[in-house]
């Protein structure tokens, strides 16, 4: 065996790579500068591992002793694939590497390392970057379109504001006339259904005009305004209007709904639109559908189990939807349909609208048919997150936070509405026992309570909160009638205050004021 | 992004005091150094964690924009910073002085490698100055090629 002589050890040493010159047993003859510098080794550490290279570098899924073996065995430059290496002199630190095997004189193989850590970085960020640019500028694309989709959007609702104007005039016209001529006709039975047409005219003008009115609300960006709903309410409202698709359609379709769900607070306009944008195309994908009835929609509304959401989902018995349409399925501009049967924005619009309220809009896998699921934070979470927002986070000193429990959407929208200029964060709940879960974990300052809800009465209400030693102030509301539980529970459960349906706004705020003045005077 | 170039400077008259943390890497960016109308440079890299072949690049370019009249000292150079100054023509600007830096040494008693700062003008000859424990007194053993290591001292001024 040949040792190495000084000369090739000085050329070795002006590589710009990691060199080593390996033994027989693949022990560490030489190395130079570099290699050092490459793994955080001093000479000290690399004297102690010269026969355990391992121990300087360690290799994952890459047997080195065997490629080492290979290597002697072919007696030819063989170069490694990319491999990852982990440096345990330097915190374990992670590098890339190619390994290039040369045989030397006969028992040395000379070891160069390519460190390409820096050129895979380098081009992991280049591809990432690239997509990242590639999606924006698809962004921008789409976002170009919309902004044309908006100005055509506010030309076409002025263009349309003016005939709808005398389209409901002449409509209301005819109404008075067919009035003034209902006892000359003699069939009754037309009369009628020309009297039902002309009423489904007027509520289609209607709603139009809603319509209009809320694209010039979006496209102006004004205030989003929020209330207190019902989703069964919702459903059924939007089932009333599409009733005219739904007679049209060639097959039987019924509309099934099963609701155990609670409120929501939703901008009830945008919602139902949604609703009704679905059910359309369950409709059309139940006409076009080849499988035998009978046929149905069901909508189920539910909540999870916390109750923090409200779902809603509709299952048609149409084809679905293919597994190649569900990644874009919400995109701007996809569409199934033919030209002028669909601009492929409702259910990106839809979604969007459903992002806009903290919720979501997607597919469920059901071989059946198509299986779309809404989901929406409850009225509670909703009407926290909005309200706290919006002036919770407005005054240097704390807001007061105002719950409200009753079953009754109207109440607690108006309350809503009433508190919220006053910069109060209102929380509204429909039922006792959400409630009591909130009030749990949430600082409330004061409770208004309904005397008569479902499940638990403002008295049972009360107790449960008292036995947590909770001393919110407490406010019940009702009617007249049914002050004498708020007189009978005065003393016994701390109740502050009585307010009397119906109130205005100066009569709520001056209780809430009244109370929260009262406990800051206990508490100092 | 974690371990971000930080840059903090202070100045006094004529003297710019520029402090580095973090990483100088492809992502790191020198532009609040640009157009220092200053005498003095000085660049403290205590506090650099990580530097790769990208961001000595954009080190070298950097540093060839201030103008050639400019004083520039380094200060407090990291083993790391030393390997790329040692590898890299261009780091230390001609005329650049490296006022300080850290050099390994081992200690057989406590098995530890220990980072202790230089000065430059205590490196005579390309020799490892004696270092000496604080605590316990043993003469503590260099832990690199000392040829290798202060090969830099050569670009640098006065050497």
């Amino acid at each position: 065996m040949t040792e190495i002589n000084d000369k090739e050890f000085k050329i070795l040493d002006t590589l710009f790579e990691a060199a080593l010159v390996l033994g027989k047993k693949g022990e560490i003859k030489y190395y130079n500068h570099h290699f050092s510098v490459l793994t955080h080794c001093s000479p000290r550490i690399i004297n102690k591992n010269r026969s355990a290279i391992t121990n300087i570098l360690q290799f994952s899924n890459f047997d080195f002793h065997e490629f080492f073996k290979s290597a002697q065995k072919s007696n030819q430059v063989i170069l490694s694939e990319e491999l990852k290496v982990s440096l345990p002199q330097s915190n374990n630190e992670e590098i890339d590497l190619v390994l290039k095997f040369t045989p030397m004189q006969e028992g040395h193989y000379l070891l160069t390392i390519n460190d390409i850590s820096i050129e895979k970085k380098l081009y992991r960020k280049y591809k990432d970057q690239l997509q990242e640019l590639k999606e924006t500028h698809a962004q921008i694309l789409q976002a170009d379109k919309l902004v044309t989709i908006g100005e055509l959007t506010a030309n076409i609702s002025h263009e349309i504001s003016n005939p709808l104007t005398i389209a409901s005039g002449n409509t209301e016209l005819i109404e008075v006339l067919l009035e003034d001529l209902s006892n000359d006709v003699q069939d009754k039975e037309s009369l009628e259904i020309i009297q039902t047409s002309v009423q489904d005219i007027k509520d289609s003008h209607q709603r139009i005009n809603d319509i209009i009115k809320n694209m010039k609300t979006f496209l102006h960006q004004s205030e989003d305004s929020k209330d207190f709903h019902k989703l069964e309410d919702v459903f059924n409202s939007a089932i009333t209007f599409i009733q005219n698709k739904l007679k049209r359609s060639p097959k039987d379709i019924n509309i099934e709904i099963q609701s155990s769900a609670k409120m929501t607070l939703i901008n009830k306009l945008k919602i139902e639109q949604v609703i009704i944008n679905l059910l359309k195309n369950s409709i059309d994908a139940i006409n076009e559908t080849s499988k035998p009835g009978p046929h149905k929609i069901q909508i189920n509304i539910s909540e999870t189990e916390n109750n923090n959401m409200v779902y809603f989902d509709i299952i048609d018995t149409g084809d679905g939807i293919q597994d190649s349409e569900k990644e874009t399925f919400f995109t701007p501009f996809f569409t199934t349909k033919e030209i002028g049967e669909g601009t492929g924005l409702g259910l990106a619009i839809s979604k969007k609208i459903m992002l806009a309220h903290k919720g979501d809009l997607y597919f469920i896998n059901n071989p059946h048919g198509a299986h779309i699921r809404g989901e929406l934070p409850n009225a509670e979470i909703m009407s926290f997150t909005e309200n706290e927002i919006l002036h919770g986070q407005a005054k240097e000193s704390k807001s007061i936070r105002v719950m409200a429990i009753d079953d009754d959407p109207k109440i607690l929208s108006l309350i809503n509405s009433q508190l919220g200029q006053e910069g109060y964060v209102f929380i509204g709940s429909s039922h006792p026992q959400d409630a009591l879960k909130i009030i749990q974990d949430l600082n409330v300052d004061v409770l208004l309570v309904d005397c008569i809800m479902p499940e638990l009465n403002s008295t049972q209400f009360t107790q449960e909160i008292r036995s947590w030693n909770k001393k919110i102030p407490i406010i019940y509301i009702s009617s007249v009638d049914n002050r004498r539980i708020y007189l009978e529970d005065k003393y016994k459960l701390n109740i502050t205050d009585f307010l009397e349906k119906p109130f205005n706004r100066e009569e709520l705020i001056k209780k809430i004021r009244q109370v929260v003045s009262q406990t800051k005077q206990e508490e100092e | 992004m974690a371990n971000e170039l930080e840059i903090k400077k202070q100045k006094l008259d004529d003297h710019l005091i520029v402090e580095l943390y973090g990483n100088i890497d492809e992502d790191s960016n020198f532009e609040t150094l640009t157009k220092l109308d200053v005498k003095i440079i000085t660049f403290d890299f205590d506090g650099i964690k990580m530097i790769n072949s990208c961001g000595v690049r954009d080190w070298i370019q950097f540093i060839e924009k201030i103008p050639a009249d400019t004083k520039i000292i380094y200060k407090k150079c990291p083993q790391i910073v030393i390997e790329q100054i040692n590898m890299v023509h261009g780091f230390i600007r001609k005329g650049a002085k490296i006022d300080s830096f850290y050099a390994p040494y081992y200690s057989e008693d406590k098995d530890e490698v220990i980072k202790v700062l230089l000065k430059s003008e205590d490196v005579k000859k390309a020799k490892a100055p004696e270092i000496k424990d604080q605590e316990t007194g043993e003469v503590l053993e260099f832990d690199a090629i000392e040829a290798q290591y202060f090969n830099f001292l050569n670009q640098a001024e006065g050497q």
